[in-house]
């Protein structure tokens, strides 16, 4: 056997869950529940209907004040949540109580008392381990399980689901296909819970992130974001970058490229600033500033954790060759806030259906909908505007609207085969939500309905005639049996504020 | 679709395949005399190497068809002698390799004329007369080599259909395009295809997923050719240089103003510099084209067929005119039209017979952005392409048409090297601006670098604000050293 073969032979052993030493376990036993989510997601093709629902077996933990902590991603769609605790002897249902998506966690409670008396909150770990084996824990058919995780590293990323930026601690677990919210303990403090897990690596949000919003959502009403710095930057590892921006010795700080509306940066930063520091600490020039316990951090470790949207934070930036020391308030950055959002929240997705035409916002949901590979597979035309304007939304152009696709009828004969084409003006107006297409579809001109796409190789323009729009969309409604003409947004989208434009 | 070259790089695979090949079928007996006509070409190329540009690729052999159509001249598929570096031609019978040479090649329709380069030989054959048009459901007869081998190859079919359709060599033009059920293999391009002793087609493409569908060129699109290069140059097929849509919403008719029984189509794109540029406007309404009304639809009566109304401007020569009737507002105006030959997109086209021009500085290696290049990313380059190199040359030209003017030039890699070792930005980017200097062309940049007397060169990206900076007291003493260390002859080729 070769070296490489023992070893994965060695970690096969290892992967069946170890019990736990009896006190260990009966607080694991007392502190974490599963949750059992029903949920169904809009169709984005169809987005009148559902699609087929689902069940997701997820994992929560006890925290103070009676309430569930969990990953917010897992109760996205929810139609409908029990929980079992152990014996499984009582179901109960709980609601969402409070929810952060940009940082990917959520609290639940049950109404009733009762359910927590055998309950107790797990006591949170003081800091994340930096090295060590980790406990996994879980609820599977009535079994508790708890399978070693051990400590890979630290390492501050992009979460999968919400915008912010922060440390996750990476384990290796023996877990079998977890990542569902398990909480990670060591000697019975909670350390963590997943949010992913690929093969037997596990994302996990450590505890600071944990410990930072319960304390926040003690007060809902006054809770403030994670900050997000959300500009676009390059490495600063060049010499003759630094050399030509006119920074002496060795390159450091990163190299800002684009700035957007609404983000921490904007007003403070500009392109091709050398941003140097961030609240005190020296950012190095791939981004990393030294943490004392973790080593090598990327800068949002600086202030993700430490500090909250309102906060005003002292930057350095080198910009025409002089170092400047700047104050720049923190914000989030909630997905929304994008051209193309990369989620959409609990939204249902805006539609509307004009005589057949078929109009939506552009968002990833809907790219998402060309399958795992939709990065490749979605039309160029669509994902040019992800791969260049993701964060370019401006006060006048909030979103992208898609003629999506047209339900073909002999009224909208001639544009049958059209689909994915965003539009620039309706009759006349610019159109960049679903509410000003509604408005501009009731102000026709000369009794014709004009819309105009964006560029494109097909069709330039779309003539309706309006006096027959009414009818022909009641009986594209009933022929293709769909509930209702329109679902308008119940919020405009989140913008970026007065006192920035962006510099995208 | 897959063009009709047969592949035969090895003289092993050749072996092989003649070993493997199924029993010939029994010699037909030719009372039309096709054969004595007939060539076998067999091409030796080698192409440019688009990821390294100073490069070129491996020798290949293929081997295709032809029919002397002129004394002295043999009548082929443009695919079948592109890149040549040796053409061979062998005539029916005769195993005498008779070096050839490429006459006229026209690569926009698939055609080329070929001749010896020994005189005499081809001389005392009998041209093959060019018929017409055949007829829906009629019989042809399609004379070649497929599969590789010597001895000549018969198949009979029906005609299927006859539709415009995307000529495969280019991959960007559309002609007139016959289909059949005669079997048409590899080796068969360039073969011509028979009916009542006439050439009615010259066989050139077969449809990949569909089952006996063989594609043949008809005798208008050979005879335009051959009527093009009777003033000894090909130029090419003149081009209107407009995007229609159609008009089959009466809604849209009325907006437009079109009286009950008109029909046309909308011009909804205009290139410029184009035949149409400044003659047509965005939003005019084509009523007619040289007479015949064009139908919503954007097709025009053509015998018994329905074809697009560009195809009427197909048959014209660069410098003759088309007479437009457009409703224009409230008016009707009979606009002539002098066509042009559209050169800017042909960059969309596959290339052949040209060397990829390029320049490397600083070990940094700079193109034009043409198709060849995204085809560097292999056969799925549309999905597994860089999505920005992509936009550049699909998207932006529609939000911009006068980027069509202009040669986007590509950063395609870096040779490393400690003068650039730390670059953060160097594979398949788009230059959009060298010492403040905005890239038309490749020689904007070079010019832009050779010019530069500041102590850097600074190399701004098309996309995403993305920033590259070159020493360049560092970059123009390393780039001897680069082009030594990395095998390359020449820094430039324009």
């Amino acid at each position: 056997m070769t070296r490489r073969g023992a070893a994965a032979w060695v970690l096969l052993a290892c992967a069946a869950p170890v019990p736990a030493g009896a006190a260990v376990r009966e607080s694991y036993e007392q502190s974490v529940v599963a949750l059992s989510v029903t949920y169904q997601s809009w169709n984005e093709d169809r987005p009148w209907s559902k699609s087929r629902p689902g069940v997701r077996q997820i994992s929560a933990v006890v925290v103070d004040g009676s309430r569930l902590l969990t990953s917010a991603q897992f109760l996205e769609d929810a139609t409908f949540v029990q929980a079992f605790k152990f014996g499984r002897t009582s179901r109960a249902q709980p609601r969402v109580d409070f929810v952060d998506r940009e940082i990917d966690l959520a609290l639940l409670t049950v109404d009733d008392p009762a359910f927590f008396t055998d309950l107790r909150p797990a006591p949170l770990a003081p800091v994340t381990p930096s090295e060590g084996t980790l406990r996994s824990v879980r609820w599977r058919n009535q079994q508790l399980e708890s399978a070693a995780s051990r400590v890979k590293r630290v390492y501050v990323e992009g979460s999968s689901y919400g915008r912010v930026e922060h440390p996750f601690l990476t384990v290796q677990t023996d877990l079998e296909a977890g990542g569902w919210a398990d909480p990670v303990f060591l000697d019975g403090r909670l350390v963590g819970i997943t949010v992913s897990q690929d093969e037997q690596r596990a994302r996990v949000i450590p505890v600071e992130i944990l410990t930072r919003f319960l304390e926040r959502a003690r007060q809902p009403d006054t809770y403030r974001a994670f900050p997000v710095l959300g500009v676009l930057w390059q490495l600063n590892t060049d010499a003759a970058v630094t050399a030509w921006l006119g920074q002496a010795g060795d390159p450091r700080g990163i190299l800002i490229r684009q700035v957007p509306w609404g983000s921490s940066g904007c007003g403070v930063l500009k392109p091709w600033d050398i941003l140097l520091s961030i609240d005190g600490k020296a950012i190095d020039s791939e981004g990393f500033f030294a943490d004392p316990r973790q080593g090598q951090l990327r800068f949002p470790a600086i202030y993700v954790a430490d500090h909250a949207a309102g906060d005003v934070v002292p930057v350095q930036v080198l910009r025409g060759k002089k170092v400047l020391d700047l104050k720049m308030t923190l914000r989030g950055y909630p997905v929304g806030m994008d051209l193309i959002p990369l989620r959409r929240g609990p939204e249902p997705p805006a539609y509307l259906i004009a005589g057949g035409l078929v109009f939506r916002e552009l968002d990833a949901p809907y790219l998402r909908t060309w399958g795992r590979d939709w990065l490749s597979e979605a039309p160029l035309r669509l994902l040019g505007y992800y791969n260049l304007e993701l964060q370019a939304q401006t006060p006048e152009r909030r979103r992208v609207i898609l003629l999506k696709n047209v339900l073909p009828s002999t009224y909208t004969i001639g544009y049958h085969d059209l689909e994915d084409l965003p539009i620039e003006t309706v009759n006349g107006a610019p159109v960049d939500s679903i509410n000003k297409l509604d408005q501009a579809l009731r102000r026709p001109v000369d009794g014709l309905h004009t819309i105009v796409l964006a560029p494109n190789p097909f069709v330039r323009e779309i003539v309706l005639d309006a006096s027959g729009l009414e009818a022909a969309t009641a009986q594209i409604l009933e022929e293709y049996e769909i509930p209702a003409a329109k679902r308008l947004p119940a919020f405009p989208p989140p913008d970026g504020g007065p006192t920035c434009p962006g510099d995208y | 679709m897959k063009r009709l070259l047969k592949a035969a790089a090895l003289p092993a695979a050749l072996l092989l395949m003649a070993a493997a090949r199924p029993p010939a079928r029994p010699a037909t007996a030719d009372p039309e005399g096709v054969r004595k006509s007939l060539a076998r070409l067999v091409n030796y190329s080698q192409r440019g190497d688009w990821l390294s540009p100073w490069d070129v690729t491996q020798v290949s052999a293929r081997s295709g068809s032809g029919f002397v159509v002129e004394p002295g001249l043999i009548m082929t598929n443009a695919h079948v002698v592109s890149d040549a570096r040796l053409l061979l031609v062998f005539l029916d019978q005769d195993p005498t390799p008779h070096p050839a040479a490429v006459v006229h090649v026209a690569h926009d329709c698939d055609l080329a004329l070929v001749k010896l380069q020994e005189g005499g030989v081809l001389e005392k054959v009998r041209p093959l007369a060019i018929g017409g048009l055949p007829r829906l459901r009629s019989t042809v007869e399609t004379f070649g080599y497929p599969a590789g081998g010597t001895q000549l190859s018969v198949t009979r079919g029906v005609v299927s259909r006859i539709d415009d359709q995307v000529y495969m060599h280019s991959g960007i033009d559309s002609h007139l395009t016959v289909q059949t059920d005669a079997a048409i293999n590899p080796g068969n391009s360039g073969g011509p295809v028979v009916q009542d002793g006439r050439v009615v087609g010259v066989a050139f493409q077969a449809a990949d997923r569909l089952e006996n569908v063989g594609y043949m060129i008809p005798t208008e699109v050979v005879q335009r050719f051959l009527r093009d290069v009777s003033d000894g140059h090909y130029d090419g097929y003149p081009d209107l240089g407009i995007r229609t849509a159609g008009m089959e919403n009466p809604a849209a008719r009325r907006k437009a103003g079109m009286k009950e029984g008109e029909s046309g189509v909308r011009v909804d794109a205009i290139d410029p510099k184009s035949s149409a540029d400044g003659r047509l406007q965005l939003g005019d309404i084509l009523l007619q084209i040289d007479r015949r009304p064009v139908a919503n639809d954007g097709t025009v009566q053509d015998g018994e067929l329905r074809i697009p109304f560009g195809l009427l401007a197909d048959r014209r020569q660069a410098g003759e005119s088309v007479t437009l009737r457009v409703l224009r507002g409230r008016e009707r105006l009979d606009l002539p039209v002098t066509l042009s030959i559209y050169t800017a997109h042909r960059r969309m086209a596959n290339a052949y017979d040209v060397a990829p021009r390029y320049y490397v500085y600083g070990g940094l290696v700079f193109t034009p952005l043409e198709k060849e290049v995204l085809e560097t990313y292999g056969d799925k380059w549309v999905t597994q392409g860089d999505k920005l190199l992509l936009d550049a040359f699909f998207q932006q030209p529609l939000r911009d048409p006068g980027a069509m003017l202009r040669e986007r030039v590509v950063l395609l890699r870096k040779l490393d090297h400690p003068v650039n070792g730390q670059m953060a930005w160097y594979r398949y980017c788009v230059v959009e601006r060298v010492n403040g200097r905005t890239i038309d062309r490749l020689e904007d940049l070079i010019d832009a670098i050779e010019s530069n007397r500041q102590d850097f060169h600074v190399i701004e990206l098309a996309h995403l604000r993305r920033l590259c900076v070159l020493d360049r007291k560092a970059a123009d003493a390393a780039n001897a050293e680069i082009l030594r260390q990395y095998g390359i002859a020449k820094d430039r080729r324009l």
